[in-house]
């Protein structure tokens, strides 16, 4: 097992140098100019060509590419052209509203999901499977920003019960920080739930139609213990996959839901560089970002062995 | 029954005690305390307002910063740091005394030396800085109050550049100017009513009032005369969201939103709590030409262009309620003095058949017309969407480039991509600061004539002579078809109707503002 781990993370590296050379290529041959945002819309081009060349971005590409390479290597991600502070920093700096965040919206994703994917596929097709299947199927399709609008609408300004937008860091407010993460945490996890509703109530189906069911309810088990302790966990290898896939997708999510709602997040900083062009943090993101996805994925790995003692990894 | 004398005035004391917290105060009375929140539209590129053209900078460092001059509510130069100042006869020395005990928020005494140090770093990296110091021959500091500086030729507009808003000539410390060398300043530390304090990127921006600002005497007028910083604090707030923004003002956590779409106008006007606050200063919605593409140097197929626009269906479809456009041929805005309707008859023409004639006379064979605009300023890209079937119409062809802003910013600086591309002309105080005019910016619209009127208008200050010159420039520009001006627009922007004391004339003015309630 510590092997098949160790294996994985040093593909890890192949993975962040496809992705670091492919973002670059991307990056840069994306028209756009960070020295034509910072100099503002009265500058001329003469201005803009002499801040290019200040800031080394006149130098052929394959000469930017090795020095972003060499200087990767050695653990510095660079300085941001507009933040005034090393990309590393940044990063960390948005890292605490960004994993909150997620770890909230996936909470509420799950509360949501997992049971409502249960009841539906035990009570299948009565009124509460068509109700549950009907508010996943809208989860899916209503954009984060307008569900998010809606519950500003609702909460804040109609029922004045949370703050409109912004954050407040834990180390200042633990209360303020849940109350300014509980909306976005709810925009997010009510998209994120109905992905884990529909995989749920599907491999429910699957498992509740098993020979093992049948014995455990032959045995005289309630039908709850049959439900939650034989088929759920029975049912959970492909819910535990789309959970690690959802990760990924609120990841993506909180772009939209960082910016609605005004929370200092890796999702803002990556919108406001692609936006300013601020290539040394679009990279730095991208490298982070990609790493995270594949951790999620080494860890959902792992905890099938958990789940289902016949994973085994050699 | 008599009541003693003595009595009966302590039952009047008692009475006006127990009703004098019933009496309002007067409603425009200033209130000291408080925090104002205002919801801006993103993050500003950099604090260095030499560095930058970009308004939001100014917006917030405006508080922070300040200049030799300033401008009024109607856009004359007027003394800031400035005590007295003199020009010599021959209007080639300007003699400027500073006011004398004026402190930098790091409590250093602000001197000759530093407004040298300042004004030689905005001379070489901001614009209009360049323009101006292109005339200088020297500049001086005979004694610590005193700056002296000299021209090479006489220039009408000095004290207006020296108090322009925009890329403002602000003063700083010598010793920051050297600190920041070459690069941006590392520190913002200036004489202005609000201090700056931390800037934490996509939460806030914070300024504190300044308490040892010393305030000039004169009555307040637009950015000039006395400052007063009512507020404990500001903390400018990057919302990118237009409804967030409404919504926060809406529930009380900002007191002011930065540009909300016109649209929502009677909708928030029928909220008690709320001010919608219509910008006083127009801006104008522009298609900017390429003259140095084979196409748009034609001046026939640029007159072509001119000629098939119905410019009032653009402006209204673009901004909607008649309150926030209007059309108006003069470049500088109605309220200027230097406004005139020469050219008018080159406006909103709609004159299909004279547009076709002069696409035939100009000899264009159906290239198709680059014009780069973008949906990230929605009137940017609604105009360039409504005003391709008007050109299609008369035989142009049109190949339309949506892309982000940025895009729009870097192609526009490359003269072989592009035909046209969209954009707004925020206003200027004087038409030498237009880019339209300007040669070196994109577009280049380099017109042999017109560069000889506006070394003229540069040069001369009286009134009645630079607008005979102006009347000509604005004439030549639309009988050149230098580019396109759709229209004038007004932004909408909110506050609630507790804050007090906010006008918006030249920039907007938050140090003289207070709030009323709580």
């Amino acid at each position: 097992m510590t092997g098949y781990v160790l294996r994985r993370l040093v593909a890890l590296l192949p993975v962040l140098l496809i992705v670091s050379t492919v973002g670059f290529f991307l990056i840069y041959l994306t028209p756009g100019d960070p020295a034509a945002v910072m100099l503002g819309p009265d500058a001329t081009a003469e201005e803009i060509q002499h801040l290019r060349t200040q800031m080394g971005l006149n130098r052929p590409l394959f000469v930017q590419l090795l020095h972003w390479y060499s200087r990767t290597l050695r653990g510095d991600l660079g300085d941001s052209i507009f933040l005034q502070r090393p990309v590393r920093q940044a990063i960390i700096e948005r890292l605490e509203p960004t994993a909150l965040l997620t770890l909230l919206a996936l909470a509420v994703a799950i509360a949501i999901g997992v049971p409502a994917g249960v009841v539906s596929a035990v009570r299948r097709n009565s009124w509460m499977d068509q109700v549950a299947m009907g508010v996943a199927l809208f989860g899916v399709s209503v954009p984060g920003f307008w569900l998010g609008l809606n519950l500003i609408l609702f909460f804040s300004v109609y029922l004045g019960l949370l703050p409109v937008a912004g954050y407040v860091p834990v180390a200042q407010s633990v209360a303020g920080a849940a109350r300014s993460l509980v909306l976005p945490a709810l925009t997010l996890g009510i998209g994120g739930s109905a992905l884990i509703a529909r995989m749920t109530r599907s491999s429910m189906l699957e498992v509740l139609g098993q020979d093992f069911v049948r014995t455990a309810r032959a045995k005289g088990n309630q039908e709850r213990r049959v439900i939650l302790r034989h088929a759920l966990r029975n049912a959970m290898i492909p819910t535990v996959t789309v959970i690690g896939l959802a990760l990924g997708g609120l990841l993506a999510g909180a772009i939209v839901t960082e910016t609605v709602f005004v929370l200092p997040g890796v999702g803002r900083l990556v919108i406001n560089s692609v936006a300013r062009r601020d290539y040394p943090v679009i990279q730095g993101v991208l490298m982070f970002i990609a790493s995270i996805y594949v951790l999620v994925n080494l860890f959902i790995d792992v905890i099938y062995v958990y789940l289902d003692p016949r994973v085994k990894y050699a | 029954m008599k009541i003693p004398l003595a009595r009966a005035f302590a039952l009047v004391v008692v009475v006006l005690l127990i009703l004098l917290p019933l009496v309002p105060t007067s409603a425009q009375q200033p209130r000291r305390g408080g925090v104002l929140r205002i919801a801006h539209i993103g993050e500003p590129p950099t604090l260095d307002q030499h560095w930058t053209t970009a308004a939001i900078t100014g917006h917030i460092m405006y508080n922070v910063n300040e200049g030799l001059f300033a401008q009024t509510s109607r856009f004359e130069a007027r003394p800031m740091l400035v005590d007295k100042w003199a020009i010599s006869s021959d209007r080639l020395t300007y003699t400027f005394t500073l006011r004398k005990g004026v402190k930098f928020h790091n409590g250093k005494e602000l001197s000759s030396e530093d407004v040298k140090a300042s004004l030689e770093r905005w001379g070489r990296i901001a614009a209009n800085g360049r323009a101006l110091f292109a005339t200088v021959a020297s500049l001086t500091t005979p004694d610590p109050l005193t700056v002296v500086l000299r021209l090479r030729e006489p220039n009408g507009l000095v004290l207006m550049y020296l108090g322009n808003p925009g890329q403002s000539a602000v003063i700083f410390p010598k010793e920051i100017v050297e600190e920041a060398g070459t690069g941006q300043l590392k520190r913002f530390i200036s004489t202005g009513p609000y201090r700056f304090v931390e800037h934490q990127p996509d939460r806030h921006i914070r300024l504190d009032r300044f308490e040892g600002y010393a305030a000039r005497t004169e009555e307040p007028d637009g950015a000039t005369g006395r400052k007063h910083a009512y507020f404990d604090s500001i903390f400018v707030i990057p919302v990118p969201d237009p409804a967030v923004r409404i919504a926060g003002v809406k529930r009380g956590d900002y007191q002011f939103a930065e540009t909300v779409p016109p649209d929502e106008y009677d909708r928030l006007r029928a909220d008690t709590d709320l001010v919608p606050y219509i910008n006083q200063t127009a801006s104008w919605l522009t298609a900017v030409f390429n003259h140095r593409s084979p196409l748009m140097g034609n001046k026939k197929i640029r007159q072509a262009f001119q000629a098939a626009l119905d410019q009032e269906a653009v402006m209204r479809a673009s901004y909607g309620n008649p309150r926030f456009w209007r059309l108006d041929p003069g470049l500088m805005p109605k309220e200027h003095y230097l406004w005139t309707d020469a050219g008018k008859e080159y406006v909103n023409q709609k004159n299909q058949n004279k547009a076709r004639q002069l696409l035939a006379e100009s000899g264009y064979k159906g290239e198709p017309i680059r014009w780069v605009t973008t949906m990230e300023y929605v009137a940017y890209g609604t105009t360039a969407q409504l005003v391709k079937p008007l050109l299609e119409r008369v035989g142009f062809a049109v190949d339309l480039q949506v892309v982000d802003w940025a895009t729009v910013v870097s192609r526009r600086a490359r003269p072989e991509l592009y035909d046209v591309f969209s954009t707004a002309f925020g206003f200027v105080p004087d038409p030498v600061f237009m880019l339209a005019l300007n040669p070196a910016w994109p577009g280049w619209f380099d017109n042999r004539d017109l560069n000889a009127m506006m070394t003229l208008l540069r040069r001369h200050s009286d009134p009645k002579v630079r607008l005979e010159i102006w009347g000509r420039m604005q004439k030549l520009w639309y009988e050149e078809a230098g580019s396109i001006k759709f229209g004038d627009y007004f932004i909408l922007h909110l506050h609630r109707k507790e804050l007090k004391g906010y006008v918006n004339v030249p920039t907007h003015i938050w140090w003289n503002a207070w709030s009323e309630g709580r």
